[in-house]
């Protein structure tokens, strides 16, 4: 049965009994806390019903297993930032603290800024990083990577770009 | 609908040139008509500004833990991977301890309490509910209590502006911001507030504002700025588009006195900037950053050929590069 048209709310209830109870044990094996397990399987679910791409339900369990490797990655890598963050926040003296409002909005913007710059090389995220973060002028960029200046800026305008891409999808 | 890929395109090559460190302010004023130009470019580049928001949440200290370390980041997937234990979601850690600190010495104690504050060099961001755009700059405080009736604002200090929104009948409430000097009424407008010389000044952009002193009452209509007190209503002069480059992250200078632009820039960073009287009248213009003050006093010193000292705690001087002997 090859079936590229929206899926009924039959054949969702059908994929969903058929598929979920071994997605959660998957997810459970790759991540050990049932309750991650529990809502990445929502997760995996939600992105299958709402993802663009034409659904055949032949390949269901093969797609299911495609997403939830992607969210399980993600969960970790977020997982990785957050604990780096909280060391982070505990290195700084205890006058420079953020408010714990600034805190979550800092974390937040880790997240998503680590997300805006998932796809570009490690000199053009560093240029980005340093300019907007650090505050450095191009030219200490270019000396620090041991590039151009005229590097830099196209470094910066690709950043911009992949930010604004992600940001704001066409 | 969604702006052109070469709209957006142009917006990035304007944002880089301007934070290139080269753009004069003839560049700034090019790109203020490439923004004025269309609706549109005005739109991208709003956008490309609330990114640069977003990022600048992020201390630098946090961001070289975090999203410089790559190579640290991949060590701690592993290291989860292969404990594969069960990971708590981390709750936030912290008390009150970081309001007390540096961040709030420019502000009175009020605005501890406000809805919204920003330290010294931050800026911020609101979207209302009735539609309404509110950006705070560097260490400004704003309490928001609309109800059914009014739409009430108290400023407590800083540098706010405020573009009313008109979403579902709201125009029908009146939008006031009590400055604690006196009202200020929107008239479907665009507006500046400035806490400056134990007073304040209204810029206004677009429609009108009443004020409403102990003083008196006057309109100040679009394109004029008024400073007042609770005892003072001063006459509408014409408004410096200038005012609201911080929205840019940029102060622009133009024949400005030194003393002046120091002041302006002492804003932005804790610790006073004094300049030497003999110094203070001399002419400047520039584009500089509020982001890096350190930057922008490099940038001024070398332009006038003076001297940055710093004492080791508070002061910032900006003197003749050989001071004279007394």
């Amino acid at each position: 049965m090859k079936n590229p048209e929206a899926l009924s709310l039959a054949v969702i209830g059908q994929l969903y009994a058929e598929h979920h109870p071994w997605l959660v044990k998957w997810l459970y094996r790759h991540l050990g806390c049932p309750h991650n397990a529990a809502d990445l399987a929502q997760d995996t679910f939600t992105r299958v019903l709402t993802a663009r791409e034409k659904l055949y339900v032949d390949e269901a369990k093969a797609l299911l297993t495609l997403i939830a490797k992607g969210l399980v990655v993600d969960h970790y890598r977020r997982s990785a930032l957050e604990q780096a963050f909280q060391d982070a926040l505990a290195s700084l003296p205890e006058a420079s603290e953020p408010s714990p409002e600034a805190q979550a909005l800092a974390l937040e913007a880790v997240l998503a800024v680590d997300r805006m710059l998932a796809e570009l090389p490690g000199n053009v995220r560093k240029a980005f990083l340093l300019s907007r973060i650090d505050g450095l002028s191009y030219a200490e960029i270019a000396d620090r990577l041991e590039v151009s200046v005229s590097s830099v800026q196209q470094y910066m305008l690709r950043a911009y770009a992949a930010c604004y891409a992600a940001a704001y999808p066409a | 609908m969604n702006p052109a890929p070469n709209v957006v395109e142009e917006a990035i090559r304007w944002m880089v040139l301007l934070q290139s460190g080269q753009a004069s302010a003839e560049d700034y004023d090019a790109c203020m008509r490439w923004r004025q130009a269309d609706a549109q470019h005005q739109t991208v580049w709003d956008r490309l500004g609330a990114i640069n928001q977003q990022v600048q949440q992020i201390p630098p200290k946090v961001a070289h833990a975090t999203l410089h370390d790559e190579g640290g980041t991949q060590q701690r997937i592993k290291a989860m991977m292969q404990r594969r234990q069960a990971l708590k979601l981390v709750v936030l850690a912290g008390g009150m301890a970081g309001l007390f600190g540096l961040g709030y010495q420019k502000l009175p104690w009020r605005p501890l309490l406000a809805d919204y504050a920003t330290g010294v060099g931050e800026t911020r961001q609101l979207a209302l509910s009735d539609g309404s755009d509110i950006r705070l700059n560097t260490a400004s405080a704003l309490d928001v209590d609309y109800d059914a009736n009014l739409r009430l604002l108290r400023f407590y200090g800083g540098e706010i502006l405020f573009t009313t929104g008109h979403a579902h009948g709201s125009s029908d409430r009146p939008f006031i911001v009590d400055t604690g000097h006196g009202r200020v009424r929107a008239l479907g407008t665009r507006f500046l507030l400035r806490e400056q010389d134990d007073g304040i000044m209204v810029s206004v952009f677009e429609g009108a504002v009443e004020v409403a002193a102990a003083a008196g009452k006057a309109t100040v209509p679009a394109g004029q700025a008024l400073f007042f007190t609770r005892q003072y209503l001063g006459v509408a002069q014409a408004v410096n588009a200038d005012s609201i480059a911080w929205i840019n992250g940029v102060v622009v200078a133009r024949n400005m006195p030194l003393g002046a632009l120091l002041k302006e820039l002492e804003r932005y960073r804790h610790g006073a900037i004094k300049c030497a009287p003999e110094v203070a009248e001399v002419r400047i213009s520039g584009v500089f950053p509020v982001n890096d003050i350190d930057k922008a006093l490099e940038a001024v010193s070398d332009t006038l050929g003076l001297a940055v000292r710093r004492s080791w705690f508070y002061w910032t001087y900006v003197g003749p590069a050989v001071p004279p002997s007394s």
